[in-house]
């Protein structure tokens, strides 16, 4: 019995620090608020998500995301309506358009050009030594010749 | 041979490129408002009796500056705002952004009012339409009430002088050429 009372006095420690806690009817709209809130950025601290955040403009930006996905709003319109007023910076993923096509595309460029070079000096290197290979040869066989 | 340069040329454009973010303030976001009109709202104001509405930035060009009695930064930036009112050149609204009314006018009185009108926005809602996320930002707001252009942080001397004045003196050489 003691034993129990002491693991469900463990258990009570992993509290979670003070935080708005919203009530949902689904789980499935629960499960969109924490995916929706962990896209957004705090704008004030800015390397976290109104989730992580505890801003006090994470708080309202959560409470408003709360009050839409309540009232059937769906994901990508409020996406939309945070980043009309905020502007695009507020979602961590960026939009792909012509402005961020650089940005997208410009890691697995650098990846895939990096390794192109590679090949091309391996390439060159064992031409290089396919024809060292060649001339030693030959050479060989003319000094075998003279002898 | 220019093949073999080709890594050190990519590095360096990368080392320009982030050498140029670095000159960023991140915390200077660009607002998607300017261009387009203040939101129509409806508020209580804070000095006078009676509400407040968009018009209130129709015929003159307003500094809108969202402010709060429990922000320090906006206390540092009042007594160049309250110069600027009492030159004249430009109006002043406030945005009472998440305060308590009777602190923010007790606040208001002892320390000079430099606004014009002050707009209660006690919930944030207008100041979120705003695209606000810190205290304290500044709008310039032109004679049509159309956003020209946003602050983030206290307003000082040398921004006022450096950005908001040439801005204005665009926005009435504009005015003047249409009247012409």
């Amino acid at each position: 019995m003691r034993w129990i009372i002491m693991l469900l006095l463990c258990m009570s420690i992993n509290a979670v620090a003070v935080e708005d806690v919203f009530p949902f009817k689904s789980d499935a709209q629960a499960k969109r608020y924490h995916q929706l809130t962990e896209e957004i950025r705090c704008l004030v601290c800015q390397n976290q998500s109104i989730a992580e955040s505890n801003a006090s403009i994470a708080q309202d930006l959560k409470r408003e995301v709360y009050a839409k996905i309540v009232t059937g709003v769906d994901n990508q319109t409020i996406k939309n309506d945070l980043a009309r007023r905020y502007g695009d910076f507020i979602l961590f993923k960026p939009k792909f358009d012509a402005r961020t096509v650089m940005l997208w595309i410009a890691p697995m460029g650098f990846l895939l050009l990096g390794i192109a070079m590679v090949m091309v000096s391996m390439r060159q290197k064992s031409r290089k030594q396919g024809l060292q290979n060649q001339l030693r040869s030959s050479e060989q066989i003319e000094i075998s010749s003279e002898k | 041979m220019l093949l073999r340069l080709l890594p050190l040329v990519l590095f360096l454009t990368l080392v320009g490129f982030l050498g140029w973010g670095l000159r960023h303030d991140p915390h200077q976001l660009p607002s998607t408002l300017i261009g387009k009109a203040v939101p129509a709202f409806q508020a209580d104001s804070l000095m006078q009796p009676g509400p407040i509405d968009q018009t209130v930035f129709k015929g003159k060009i307003t500094l809108l500056n969202v402010w709060a009695s429990w922000c320090t930064a906006c206390q540092a930036e009042h007594a160049f705002l309250w110069q600027l009112a009492q030159s004249g050149k430009v109006q002043l609204v406030g945005l009472n952004y998440k305060d308590d009314a009777l602190i923010a006018k007790q606040w208001l009185l002892q320390m000079n009012n430099p606004y014009q009108a002050v707009i209660i926005d006690a919930t944030g809602q207008l100041a979120s339409q705003l695209g606000v996320y810190g205290t304290p930002e500044t709008f310039l707001i032109d004679r049509a009430g159309i956003i020209r252009y946003r602050l983030t942080g206290p307003l000082t001397q040398k921004i006022w002088q450096r950005v908001l004045q040439p801005k204005i003196a665009t926005l009435t050489q504009y005015e003047t050429k249409r009247i012409e």
